[in-house]
């Protein structure tokens, strides 16, 4: 008898919970577990988009956190940062930087060798000269006047990462070597602060946008790559080129021509100048026709890396680039992959199998 | 009592007692329910362009009714026309919203940085852009 009572009250009980159980997922998966947040940090959009955790807006808030402390850390712009405090030092004085400065810039030093110099984060007088240093750039409305040749040829005499710069792994400094040299992680900062961001939170399915540079953790998620046109020549329907898969762990990043520049008009029409410096010429990098690259999207584990080989794929060029790609590629110290567009709109993927494009 | 003789008897009638009609019925509703919860829920966010100011979602804006919208007292004009969302006007700086392009149920987001707003539609098929 003893028996029979305990069945039949399993019995009811399973029913109860199985309908408890549906309910329960059935509301947390509309309102506590999933969450997306907004926020501006580095100068660009953030958005945190959490999937699993107890604790979503929180996780949010502790990821906009960490960003704003890096800022406060890399930004050139920022009183007392490293990087301020470096570019405002004496020649052959070693400033003493956060580890995180030094992690930055030993992926920048790497990149820097790999690309032959055409990733170069000392390339930053010739971005002040040519105006797109934060807080400079204006979409539109600005009298923009492209800077001289004599002035690009100074400025031209500070750059170059191996020569203007020493970085000390040991004591964590980084000396400067050439007076008036300038360092800006800008084109790498991002996809680190994105990468790292993930790890400071316990959510375990979450993925991070920080201005396009995006890494995710968890799960899959579907990625669009943006289409490369400019605002002044709309010629496509839809918001994306293509779309691909990020997996956990992964980090993606995207450089490229058509959202910071200015506009010259001029007798024979509109000229362009993008934000991407090629640090061997001081000028914009040339990513017109069919070997210039208006985009590249680069996917790696780590955020930095796939930051910096972008934007030297870019300066690059579409051969070049893709002997960097393959270089950096068979040496393995970090997986890479690419999705490559061109000055004709063509595209070119590398090491990639699940790219879609939409066209 | 006959309980238990339906339980301690084959094992096909113990599931016939442990879910009987009834249950089956209230377990279909249930299924259906939930179903329609989640079909309600994204697809009608994707036929929705969600206004952020601050981070905090402001308004929700039917891309299906031509519609136009002032926020921030006026500082920004934000319209949804043949289905997609555009910032018309803003009062700010850079006037990078102004000249973003409008986006639809594909996707996407509009930013303007100074004046802290962020418009979004939902996308099913990316879950961001880079």
């Amino acid at each position: 008898m003893g028996q029979t009572g305990e069945v039949f009250s399993i019995v009811k009980y399973a029913k109860i919970f199985f309908v408890l159980i549906i309910l329960s997922v059935c509301i947390a998966s509309f309102t506590a577990c999933s969450s997306t947040r907004y926020y501006t940090v580095f100068n660009t959009n953030l958005t945190v988009d959490i999937k699993s955790s107890s604790t979503p807006k929180q996780d949010a808030d502790k990821i906009y956190e960490y960003m704003n402390d890096l800022e406060s850390i890399l930004s050139p712009t920022v009183e007392n940062s490293d990087l301020w405090r470096i570019n405002s030092a004496e020649v052959g004085v070693p400033v003493s930087c956060h580890t995180e400065t030094m992690e930055i810039m030993r992926i920048a030093e790497y990149v820097f060798d790999k690309s032959n110099g055409a990733y170069d984060p000392s390339v930053y007088p010739l971005v002040l000269l040519w105006q797109f240093g934060g807080g400079q750039f204006k979409a539109v409305g600005s009298d923009f006047t492209p800077p001289s040749s004599s002035d690009i040829s100074d400025k031209l005499s500070l750059v170059g990462l191996n020569r203007a710069f020493n970085a000390d792994y040991d004591n964590n400094t980084i000396t400067k070597l050439i007076q008036g040299a300038k360092l800006d992680f800008g084109g790498i900062a991002k996809g680190y602060a994105g990468d790292f961001a993930t790890d400071t939170v316990s959510a375990k399915k979450l993925l991070v946008n920080l201005g396009g540079n995006i890494s995710v953790k968890g799960k899959n998620y579907t990625i669009g790559v943006a289409n490369p046109t400019r605002r002044e020549d709309r010629s496509f329907g839809t918001a994306y080129f293509g779309t691909l898969t990020l997996g956990d762990g992964e980090c993606i990043s995207t450089s490229g021509d058509y959202e910071r520049y200015y506009v010259v008009n001029t007798e024979s029409g509109k000229e362009f100048y993008h934000h991407i410096i090629d640090p061997k010429t001081g000028r914009p990098a040339n990513t017109s026709g069919e070997g210039g690259i208006v985009s590249a999207t680069v996917v790696s584990t780590n955020g930095a890396f796939a930051d910096a080989v972008a934007t030297a794929v870019v300066v690059l060029g579409k051969e070049k680039g893709l002997d960097l790609l393959n270089r950096l590629s068979q040496e393995g110290r970090y997986p890479v992959s690419a999705v490559l567009i061109d000055g004709e709109f063509g595209y070119t993927t590398f090491n990639l199998d699940d790219f879609k494009p939409e066209r | 009592m006959k309980r238990t003789e339906t339980t301690s008897g084959k094992g096909k009638s113990m599931l016939k007692s442990m879910f009987k009609w009834g249950d089956a019925l209230l377990l279909v509703v249930v299924i259906v329910a939930v179903v329609l919860t989640i079909i309600l829920a994204t697809g009608h966010k994707s036929q929705y362009a969600e206004v952020y100011i601050d981070g905090e979602l402001k308004y929700q804006l039917d891309l299906n009714v031509d519609t136009t919208l002032e926020i921030l007292d006026g500082k920004m004009t934000v319209k949804v026309e043949n289905g997609k969302v555009f910032v018309e006007h803003s009062d700010c700086d850079e006037q990078l919203c102004v000249h973003s392009s409008p986006i639809g149920k594909d996707g996407g987001m509009i930013v303007c940085l100074p004046n802290k707003v962020v418009i979004k539609t939902v996308s099913k098929k990316v879950d961001a852009i880079t």
